[in-house]
């Protein structure tokens, strides 16, 4: 049994991979399609409501330290809301890593492997995945340590590099698409945030449960960040994305960079970095979906269902047959699971177990 | 044939029990609570522990009969009369000849022992030592002759074969003396050693040319003169049940984790092996994960490395007839440090540790990110350089893969052939590796010269790293490298670095992550950074180490610098 804690540092980069990897899997130009070029001001109002929701589930696990979001649900409704909780949760984490299999791996045999097979390519994601898991979460932990801050660093380059093509005009008109697709339809942008999942799982990895308003209070206000960066650089230079067909748009940003006469292709060198922060996503994707399936069915090792749901996770990417669908199922069906099982089941779980608490206190 | 395969095939895929041996290194709060179950019982090194008995005749024939001294053309046994009290008693010494001092035998053994002299000859019982008239005692044969009759400066009283024979093995003499049932073993180590050489490996400009040598003793007195402080603590222990090789554990009792040094003491005298034979075998034999190529405790013939390294907390284990010392646990950032560093000022070390770093990354992705590039990335390169490799490449008739691991090989022959002829044509295995494989292979179009220079680049990168156990990962990883990026280019190399990120991670040498200062746990002004600070700044003992104590030298430690400032 894997008994390792994660620290600090590692569990904010938990966090910071999911919102790393929606950035490099085209978010900000899903975002700025729904808005135009008011993105940025959805941007920061979808942070507002992010934070305010960081600060309730911080706030509503209080009374459950070292709880996570299957330990409440056993806590209120014993072990069949356990095990509803749990499947749901399976389910979304299963979906979410063969969307981003798929749309990455798609998005690699445009750009590079155009003569290679689709599953070829996942292959090398799957390995990565298999052997991360063998390894175990401190192990992840670290490595996703390592890379992020890398990434991070990288994606922050292609920021600045990108200032000489910036025009401010650009971020006109205000109001882009207009008031209701800003705020009254652009709220569900919300499911940018879909790392906040991440901390109503988290609590039992950490070494010092105490930190937990930390790590999460400081993981969303960087992915809010960093979220509102690469939304108003794309804004600001590529004011044609939302109605073009590319790819990828953070890779149109690095296409788009040279440094002199010697390197003017470097995004070779920044496909390299996403593959390693896709890679580090998915790995902890398949430990979450591992730890799930080990919480649901009361296993005592877990690890031995890696290749089945490695196996699982391949099919279900294999299902879809080509990037748009890949998009249509991100934006919809994701995008509404994100958001009424997680922010609306999950935070109900909380706040009734909260209530029994209270009211077993007072009996 | 089939069926071995399905089992291997099976059992890759078959569930496997996670190992349950993990030790890790606890932090000093709880030191006070730790205990040590890991005791050394003489019992698990020797089984046989027979007893001396009082009859000579016996022990005589025993030791006879373990020594096999019929055929055995080393082991002399010398039976004499000695005298006591003016009595005559039976005895014998053992010894092997070519490892005692016989000059030490004859005349402080033999001469005292059987000649007639004042102090066998005198007939009082008691002796006049004594202050205390309560502390008055039977005249004892055995205290006689050890106190008496052998004027040597280290005599030892044994009472079970186990440790005569380990004695006598070791160059002592043993003399057994009819009636008493203990043996004296007197030190008279006499054998030819290796005088204390420059280093051969490790060789640096500024710092101290001295090295260790095959001889445990002389490892040990060169610690003792090079730390002149009380708190260093030498224990002995055996390994090989028929080699029986001293092994010392070295430590600085008021500085090293004792839970660290239990462990090094637990797995060390947990060893089942026949015969230990080199440091270098040890090494493999007490290791944290011995799957994984990654050298996990530095090996160093160095003094000055192996004291630096235990006044920061480590523990060295000395292994005899072997002039390497193991320190542990070894981390990555040791491994890529050189012994010049310390001697060098900062900024100067800092240098080297970045082209090091650099180094140490070329020599292991560059003939793979040739590939990976050459073959599904060339936008990378600037137009006018594809177009040179593309020249370079049209008359060469292979692939990029096939010509690249052709010259791997070559000079990894190349390498290994240089290790094992004569010194005299040396030289000349540079000529034929230059010339032939290089400058005819460029000609014989089997090869482009853009290769020859990543290879000669690969080359000269390996040999910046300072660990040779590193250098050998080093080397056989890249070839991986040059797999995944011939099969993936960068997706391979990146599947590569993340697998390669998760097995450092995941590593551990006794209970230290193997990463540890590049990434959490680093405390400021440490000595464990992996870029140096200045000397001053050096205040604390590396944290990952949880030592007993944490301050390496006071805030300021120029106070010439700062008179009015010092704080007491």
């Amino acid at each position: 049994m894997d008994t390792a804690k994660i620290g600090l540092f590692e569990a904010i980069l938990f966090i910071l991979v999911v919102i790393t990897n929606k950035i490099i899997l085209n978010l900000p130009k899903s975002i700025i399609i729904d808005c135009g070029s008011s993105a940025w001001i959805n941007v920061i109002y979808i942070s507002i409501i992010a934070i305010i929701f960081t600060l309730l589930i911080v706030k509503l696990f209080k009374k459950f330290e070292g709880y996570d979001i299957f330990d409440v649900s056993n806590y209120l409704g014993g072990g069949i809301l356990k095990k509803i909780s749990g499947i749901g949760y399976l389910l979304v984490f299963i979906l979410v890593a063969a969307l981003v299999l798929r749309d990455f791996t798609e998005t690699l045999k445009i750009i590079y492997y155009s003569n290679s097979p689709l599953t070829f390519i996942m292959l090398f994601f799957l390995i990565g995945c298999i052997v991360g898991n063998k390894f175990g979460l401190k192990a992840i932990a670290k490595a996703n340590l390592f890379i992020m801050p890398i990434v991070v660093l990288s994606i922050f380059i292609i920021w600045f590099s990108s200032f000489k093509s910036i025009i401010p005009e650009r971020i006109f008109p205000i109001l882009g698409n207009g008031v209701d697709k800003t705020f009254v339809s652009g709220i569900s942008n919300i499911f940018s945030y879909s790392g906040l999942t991440y901390l109503f799982l988290i609590m039992p990895y950490l070494k010092d449960c105490k930190q937990f308003k930390k790590i999460s209070i400081i993981s969303i206000i960087i992915s809010s960040i960093y979220l509102f960066l690469s939304v108003i650089t794309l804004i600001l230079v590529f004011p044609y994305i939302a109605v073009s067909d590319e790819a990828n748009s953070i890779y149109l940003l690095t296409r788009s960079l040279n440094f002199g006469r010697l390197f003017q292709r470097t995004d070779a060198l920044f496909i390299l970095l996403f593959i390693l922060s896709c890679l580090s996503y998915l790995t902890i994707t398949l430990f979450i979906i591992l730890n799930i399936f080990k919480k649901i069915t009361n296993i005592q090792d877990s690890k031995a269902m890696t290749y089945c749901f490695c196996v699982l996770i391949l099919g279900l990417a294999l299902i879809p047959n080509n990037i748009s669908e890949i998009r249509t199922i991100n934006y919809t069906l994701f995008r509404y699971s994100i958001l009424y099982f997680i922010f609306g089941f999950s935070t109900l779980i909380l706040i009734l177990a909260n209530i029994k608490k209270k009211r077993e206190k007072l009996k | 044939m089939g069926n071995k395969f399905l089992n291997k095939f099976t059992n890759f895929f078959a569930y496997k029990q996670p190992s349950n041996y993990d030790f890790t290194l606890p932090s000093v709060g709880s030191l006070a609570d730790s205990t040590n179950d890991n005791t050394y019982t003489e019992d698990v090194l020797d089984p046989v522990s027979k007893k001396i008995n009082s009859s000579i005749d016996e022990n005589l024939n025993y030791i006879k009969a373990r020594y096999n001294s019929l055929i055995n053309s080393d082991i002399d046994i010398r039976e004499f009369y000695i005298i006591a009290m003016d009595k005559r008693f039976k005895a014998f010494l053992i010894y092997i000849d070519g490892m005692t001092n016989a000059d030490s035998i004859n005349h402080f053994i033999l001469k005292p022992l059987m000649l007639r002299n004042k102090t066998n000859t005198c007939q009082k019982k008691t002796p006049k030592i004594t202050q205390d008239s309560s502390d008055k005692k039977e005249f004892s044969l055995e205290d006689h002759i050890s106190n008496c009759l052998l004027p040597q400066n280290k005599v030892t009283l044994v009472e079970d074969f186990s440790q005569v024979i380990s004695d006598i093995n070791m160059g002592n003499c043993i003399v057994f003396v009819d009636t008493i049932s203990v043996a004296y073993s007197v030190d008279v180590k006499g054998f030819k050693q290796r005088s204390i050489s420059t280093p051969q490996n490790e060789i640096i400009v500024r710092g101290s040319q001295e090295a260790f040598v095959e001889t445990l003793r002389t490892n040990t007195s060169i610690l003792r003169r090079l730390i002149n402080n009380e708190n260093l603590i030498i224990e002995n222990s055996t390994v090989g049940k028929v080699s029986n090789t001293k092994v010392a554990i070295c430590y600085m009792n008021n500085i090293a984790n004792a839970d660290l040094v239990a462990e090094v003491q637990y797995r060390i005298n947990n060893i089942e092996v026949d015969a230990l034979l080199s440091s270098g075998q040890l090494e493999q034999l007490i290791q944290d994960n011995s799957s994984n190529m990654f050298p996990q405790i530095v090996a160093s013939e160095r003094p000055d490395k192996a004291v630096a390294s235990l006044l920061d907390g480590k523990v060295i284990v000395i292994v005899n007839g072997s002039p390497y010392v193991l320190i542990m646990p070894g981390i990555l950032n040791d491994f890529l440090a050189s012994p010049e560093d310390v001697n060098l000022k900062f900024q100067f070390s800092n240098l080297a540790k970045i082209i090091r770093l650099f180094a140490s990354a070329l020599a292991l992705l560059l003939p793979g990110l040739y590939v990976a590039i050459t073959n599904y990335h060339q936008e990378l390169l600037p137009t006018e350089l594809i177009f040179a490799i593309a020249a370079s490449r049209e008359s060469v008739p292979f692939p990029i893969i096939f010509e690249l691991l052709l010259m791997e090989l070559s000079f990894e022959l190349l390498r290994e052939a240089g290790l094992r002829v004569p010194s005299p044509i040396g030289p000349t295995m540079g000529i034929v590796g230059a010339l032939i494989l290089g400058d005819a292979a460029v000609k014989a179009n089997i090869v482009s010269p853009i290769l020859i220079i990543i290879v000669a680049l690969t080359a000269l990168c390996s040999f910046a790293i300072p660990d040779l156990s590193l250098n050998f990962t080093f080397r056989i990883l890249r070839f991986v490298y040059i797999f995944l990026g011939y099969i993936g280019g960068f997706l391979g190399i990146g599947l590569g670095l993340f697998i390669l990120l998760l097995s450092l991670s995941n590593l551990t040498s006794f209970g230290v992550p193997y990463v540890m200062p590049f990434l959490t746990n680093v405390n400021s002004r440490s000595t464990s950074a992996y870029f140096n600070l200045p000397i001053w700044a050096k205040e604390k003992k590396p944290k990952f180490l949880s030592t007993k104590k944490t301050e390496s030298q006071p805030h300021i430690s120029m106070r010439w610098r700062y008179p009015r400032n010092h704080i007491d």
